[in-house]
C-alpha cells in the first residue's frame, strides 16, 4: 500500500482545494485524521492538531469537505476503514510530500 | 433492571460505532499543498496482434489523437511531448523501461499505455496507467464497441483517467453531449454532438425554427422552444427513443424552458396577461402552472440552482436587464449583480457557486461571458476583446464552460476551460450558424 498512487492523487485533490492563508506570519500545521469508506465518501472527521487559530483550521476543513466524495479506493485498500491523516503544513516544507503506511 | 437496560445500551453503542483502531487500519498520511502539476505520458496504443497492425492502424492513429485532446482539455493535467518518450513500444507491463523514462526532461507522474485488437466486428482495447513513481500498474480497463466507435473507447478511457487520477473532482466530460440550435438554410433545427464537436445530428427535422434547447439532469430529455406551428411551443422530447412527450400550448409567447434538477417541473418566460413576461413553473405535462415573479416588469431567462430550491433569471425592473435570484416558489427576490449594463441568459454552476452570464457594459457593442460568484455577487470576466460572446452552459465538471460567439463573422459554439489563466479555447462547430449551447451531463456508466 504504501506511497500507494490513490494516497497521491488524494493529496493532490485536497491540496488544489486549499485556499493558502494570507498574511499568516511563521509556521503553521494543520493536521486532520478522516476515514474513507469503500465507495469513495469520507466520514470521521477529526482535528488532531490544531493550528491555535480556528479560522486557518476551518480552511483545511473545507479543503476536506470540498474533496467529499473522493473516487472509490482501489481493490487492495477497500474492504476496511482507510484512514488518512492529513497534514496541512504552510508555508510547505522543501522536502517532498509524504504517504506512507 | 434499569442497570441492564444500560449496559445492554452501550454493547449496542459499541457494536454499532466503527472503532478506529489503529493497528488494523490501513493509515496513509498526506501532506495537501497546493499548486502541485500532475504529468501525465501519453504512449501510442499498440495493435495486441502485429497480424491487425495494417487494419488497426487509422484505429490507433484516431484513438490516440482522441485520448491525447481529451486529457488536454480536462485540464487537470500537464501532457509531457511524445517526442521525448523512449521509442520502444509498449504492450505488455514488461515493455516498459522505467530508467528510460526517468531521464525524460520532465518528472511523469503517469503513463498511459494499451493495446488494441480487432474480434470479429468487435474493437478491444486493454488499457492500463501505470504509476511512475511506484514503478507499478495503477488501474486497467478493457472497453470494447463497435470498429466505428474508436472515439467513443477513447472518450471512456479518458473519463477514467480523469475520475480517478483526480481522486473523484471530475468523472470526465469526454463523453459528455451538447445540444445546440443550428441554422443549415432558412430552418433552425435542434443539433447534439459530442462535446468535441464530433458526430453533429440534427434532432428536430420539422423545417421550423428549434431553439434554446436544454437537458433533463439524467440526459434522457430535451426541453426547447419550436415554432412548427406557427407560434412559439414549448417542447419535451424523450432524448432516449425521440417520443415527443405531451406538453400544452399556452397560446402566449414562451422561452427557454428547463427542466428542473428532480425531473418533476419545467420553469420557462411566458408572456402574461398583463402584457409583460413573466417566470412560470408547472408540472411536466403542463399543470399547476404558477406565475413565480408575478411583476410589472419583463423577466426572462429562467434557470434552475443544481438543488432546484432557486431560480436564477433576468428582469428589467431596475431599468436594464440584470440578474436576480428567487427561491422555486417565487419569494426572496434579490438582485446578484450591481455593475449595471446589460447582463443575459443566466447560467448556474453545478457546485452552484458561481452563475455564468454574458454582459455588456452601457454602450459597449459586444458581450462577454462573466462569471459571477452568488455568495458575494463578485464577477469575474471569461472572454474578452473577440466578437460578442453569448449563451454560455456548464459542463457537468463545472470547470468548463461551452457558449457561442461571432468572432469569426458567423456564430459559431466554442468550448474552454472557465479559467483566464489557462483559456484552452476550441471551436466546435463550422458548418452553418449555431447558438444556445447546452452542455449534457455526465455520461452514464
Amino acid at each position: 500500500m504504501g506511497d500507494s498512487w490513490y494516497a497521491r492523487v488524494v493529496e493532490a485533490r485536497i491540496g488544489q482545494a486549499w485556499i493558502k492563508p494570507i498574511g499568516v506570519q511563521g509556521r503553521i500545521e494543520i493536521v486532520y485524521s478522516f476515514l474513507v469508506a469503500d465507495d469513495g465518501r469520507i466520514y470521521g472527521t477529526k482535528l488532531e492538531k490544531s493550528s491555535g487559530n480556528d479560522a486557518l483550521d476551518l480552511t483545511a476543513l473545507r479543503a476536506i469537505n470540498s474533496a467529499n466524495p473522493l473516487a472509490a479506493p482501489p481493490p487492495e485498500l477497500r474492504s476496511r476503514s482507510l484512514q488518512f491523516t492529513c497534514q496541512f503544513v504552510y508555508p510547505p516544507d522543501k522536502e517532498p510530500s509524504i504517504a506512507k503506511e | 433492571m434499569h442497570a441492564k437496560k444500560l449496559l445492554f445500551s452501550v454493547l449496542l453503542l459499541l457494536i454499532a460505532i466503527p472503532k478506529r483502531d489503529a493497528s488494523t487500519m490501513p493509515q496513509i498520511v498526506i501532506r495537501p499543498s497546493p499548486g502541485e502539476e500532475m504529468i501525465l505520458a501519453v504512449a501510442d496504443v499498440q495493435p495486441l496482434k502485429t497480424d491487425q497492425s495494417a487494419k488497426l492502424a487509422p484505429m490507433l492513429k484516431t484513438f490516440d489523437e482522441v485520448l491525447w485532446e481529451d486529457l488536454k482539455f480536462s485540464g487537470f493535467f500537464t501532457l509531457g511531448g511524445k517526442s521525448f518518450y523512449p521509442p520502444q513500444p509498449i504492450v505488455r507491463a514488461e515493455d516498459i523501461n522505467y530508467d528510460a523514462w526517468s531521464t525524460v526532461p520532465f518528472k511523469i507522474s503517469f503513463l498511459t499505455a494499451g493495446t488494441m485488437e480487432l474480434s470479429g466486428k468487435d474493437l478491444i482495447a486493454e488499457m492500463h496507467i501505470f504509476d511512475m513513481k511506484q514503478r507499478t500498474m495503477s488501474f486497467a480497463q478493457r472497453i470494447s464497441g463497435d470498429t466505428d466507435q474508436v472515439r467513443s473507447i477513447a472518450h471512456r478511457w479518458a473519463d477514467d483517467i480523469v475520475y480517478r487520477l483526480t481522486a473523484g473532482a471530475s468523472h470526465g466530460i469526454a463523453s459528455t453531449r451538447i445540444a445546440y440550435s443550428s441554422r443549415r438554410g432558412d430552418p433552425k433545427e435542434i443539433y447534439v454532438m459530442d462535446y468535441d464537436g464530433n458526430d453533429q445530428r440534427a434532432f428536430t427535422r420539422n423545417g421550423s425554427l428549434n431553439l434554446f434547447p436544454s437537458w433533463s439532469s439524467d440526459n434522457t430529455k430535451l426541453a426547447f422552444i419550436s415554432y412548427r406551428t406557427g407560434k412559439p411551443e414549448i417542447n419535451l422530447y424523450s432524448y432516449l427513443d425521440g417520443a415527443h412527450l405531451p406538453y400544452p400550448m399556452f397560446n402566449s409567447f414562451v422561452s427557454k424552458p428547463m427542466i428542473s434538477p428532480d425531473g418533476q417541473r419545467l420553469v420557462f418566460a411566458m408572456r402574461s396577461p398583463r402584457g409583460n413576461a413573466d417566470i412560470y413553473t408547472s408540472k411536466l405535462d403542463g399543470t399547476d402552472r404558477r406565475d413565480l415573479t408575478n411583476s410589472s416588469a419583463i423577466n426572462t431567462d429562467p434557470t434552475w440552482s443544481p438543488s432546484g430550491s432557486q431560480i436564477a433569471f433576468i428582469s428589467e425592473r431596475d431599468g436594464t436587464p440584470q440578474i436576480y435570484l428567487c427561491d422555486s416558489d417565487g419569494a426572496n427576490v434579490r438582485r446578484i449583480v450591481k455593475e449595471g449594463g446589460d447582463a443575459d441568459w443566466p447560467a448556474w454552476s453545478p457546485d452552484g457557486r458561481w452563475i455564468a452570464f454574458h454582459w455588456k457594459p452601457r454602450m459597449a457593442e459586444n458581450y462577454d461571458i462573466y462569471i459571477a460568484e452568488v455568495s458575494t455577487g463578485q464577477i469575474r470576466q471569461i472572454t474578452s476583446d473577440s466578437g460578442s460572446n453569448e449563451c454560455p452552459a456548464w459542463a457537468p465538471d463545472g470547470r468548463h464552460l461551452a457558449f457561442q460567439s461571432n468572432r469569426t463573422g458567423i456564430d459559431q459554439i466554442f468550448i474552454m476551460l472557465a479559467d483566464t489563466n489557462n483559456p484552452d479555447l476550441r471551436m466546435v462547430t463550422s458548418q452553418g450558424a449555431n447558438t444556445c449551447p447546452a452542455w449534457g451531463g455526465y455520461a452514464r456508466k
